[in-house]
């Protein structure tokens, strides 16, 4: 089950959102040694993670297994105010359509390993399903360049924004990921996941000058 | 390196990306692809599954722009087995110059000084980390390619869509469509051969059952298989696995 937290029901789930902190602290900072421990808490957060960022999370009954995080574009976000010159080719995209993907994960414990599994799936397809239902076009990332193959194998269209750059010992680039349907339709065959749309919670929050399709 | 000449590098880059979108089958993205190496110094190059020897590399290749004569020497010296720009590339994730792969034997050596006699004197290779199907590669070589730092990014970002491009294709033609299982889903088929239950494979392999389960399902997808045992059969058939 996919649950989305944003500004108006984030605090209600604020147990859960502690969970998927401390997920990401285990994945990002103790298993891929990204960032140097933030604190004694044991949960990865960064100024990013304010009242804007949107969370879509797989959940399995009260625990989170997985996560990912949108931020709007039209707010700061990391392409914008970390790495903006990753994207001086195309220019960086910054619309009220567009956000920004950052984080996706699955807890360690769950045992998909690095190849992805259902929970994967189940949040690459909450990700679509909710952008679609929003009217968000596209996503931007920064992502290392071995995640490439994967997105065109799960049939996405990826749009590079600059060349790719070396940093901290990865190849990484900044892209912008256009949403459609097709898109979901081809994730869902790639995980094998049936038709129907996925079961979400977390009343999506009011959008002004969007229709919903 | 000015931003002006690193982003004519870009550019070149995102054009033949587009381009490759128009391509109806792999020889016209072969065709591009050549003419844009060129462009860069390459005057050959080789698009490529990468499989763990003693698997031969020949049912691999997907885009073969080597000379015929390289290609007859290579395979008749069975040269992949000690190739040490291939096994570079099954150890790392990020491209690499052939000069910056470790040399372990004279063999090695061997392999390297040869191409250099058939003209293929410094080269460079894109990893591709499939999750589908064996790790490929796309690898080339000239006499004098260009090495600037932007002009070695560009061809890294151009290569991964050359690939997709490539594999989408074939993907898409029934004839064509390789039967390849992933590594994990061939370890699974393997497993499941030797008669392990799925809560055995998720002990042997370190995941869980359901992920376990999960790439029994997507290899019986991939073998046309009603059920595993016939998926098991199937998968001996096709030479996916051995027992």
């Amino acid at each position: 089950m996919i649950l989305v937290l944003h500004a108006e029901n984030r605090r209600k789930y604020a147990d859960v959102l502690l969970q998927h902190y401390r997920i990401r602290h285990d994945v990002y900072v103790g298993e891929r040694k990204w960032m140097k421990p933030a604190g004694p808490d044991g949960l990865q957060r960064d100024q990013f993670d304010n009242d804007d960022a949107l969370y879509i999370l797989a959940m399995e009954g009260n625990k989170v297994v997985g996560g990912s995080r949108l931020i709007p574009t039209l707010k700061p976000h990391l392409l914008s105010e970390v790495f903006p010159y990753l994207a001086n080719v195309r220019g960086l995209p910054r619309a009220h359509d567009i956000y920004e993907w950052t984080r996706v994960h699955v807890a360690k414990e769950c045992g998909e390993g690095r190849t992805g599994g259902p929970i994967a799936g189940n949040i690459y397809c909450g990700i679509l399903e909710f952008c679609l239902s929003q009217g968000i076009t596209s996503l931007t990332a920064l992502m290392e360049m071995w995640w490439l193959p994967r997105f065109h194998e799960m049939g996405w269209e990826v749009r590079p924004l600059g060349l790719p750059e070396f940093i901290e010992g990865e190849w990484l680039i900044a892209v912008q990921l256009p949403v459609q349907r097709e898109t979901l339709i081809s994730t869902k065959e790639f995980f094998c996941l049936p038709d129907s749309p996925l079961a979400m919670l977390g009343s999506l929050p009011r959008r002004e000058g969007i229709t919903l399709s | 390196m000015s931003t002006t000449s690193s982003n004519a590098y870009a550019r070149r880059a995102f054009d033949l990306i587009d381009a490759f979108e128009t391509c109806a089958a792999p020889a016209t993205v072969l065709d591009k692809l050549a003419i844009a190496l060129k462009s860069f110094g390459y005057s050959s190059f080789l698009v490529t599954g990468v499989p763990e020897p003693p698997q031969r590399l020949e049912p691999f290749i997907l885009l073969n722009g080597w000379s015929q004569d390289w290609t007859s020497h290579y395979v008749r010296e069975n040269y992949y087995l000690d190739d040490p720009v291939a096994a570079h590339c099954r150890s790392t994730v990020g491209p690499f110059e052939w000069s910056d792969a470790p040399l372990p034997s004279k063999r090695a050596a061997e392999v390297i000084r040869v191409a250099q006699d058939f003209g293929l004197k410094r080269g460079f290779l894109v990893p591709v980390a499939r999750t589908q199907s064996v790790h490929a590669c796309v690898t080339m070589a000239g006499e004098r390619p260009d090495f600037e730092p932007s002009a070695k990014k560009a061809i890294h970002l151009l290569s991964l869509f050359a690939h997709a491009r490539i594999m989408s294709l074939l993907s898409g033609n029934k004839e064509t469509r390789h039967i390849v299982l992933s590594p994990r889903e061939r370890e699974a088929m393997t497993w499941a051969a030797a008669g392990k239950s799925s809560g055995e494979m998720a002990v042997i392999m370190g995941i869980t059952e359901r992920t376990v389960n999960f790439l029994v399902a997507r290899a019986q997808r991939k073998l046309n298989a009603a059920n595993r045992t016939q998926a098991v059969v199937n998968a001996i058939r096709a030479g996916e696995i051995n027992i």
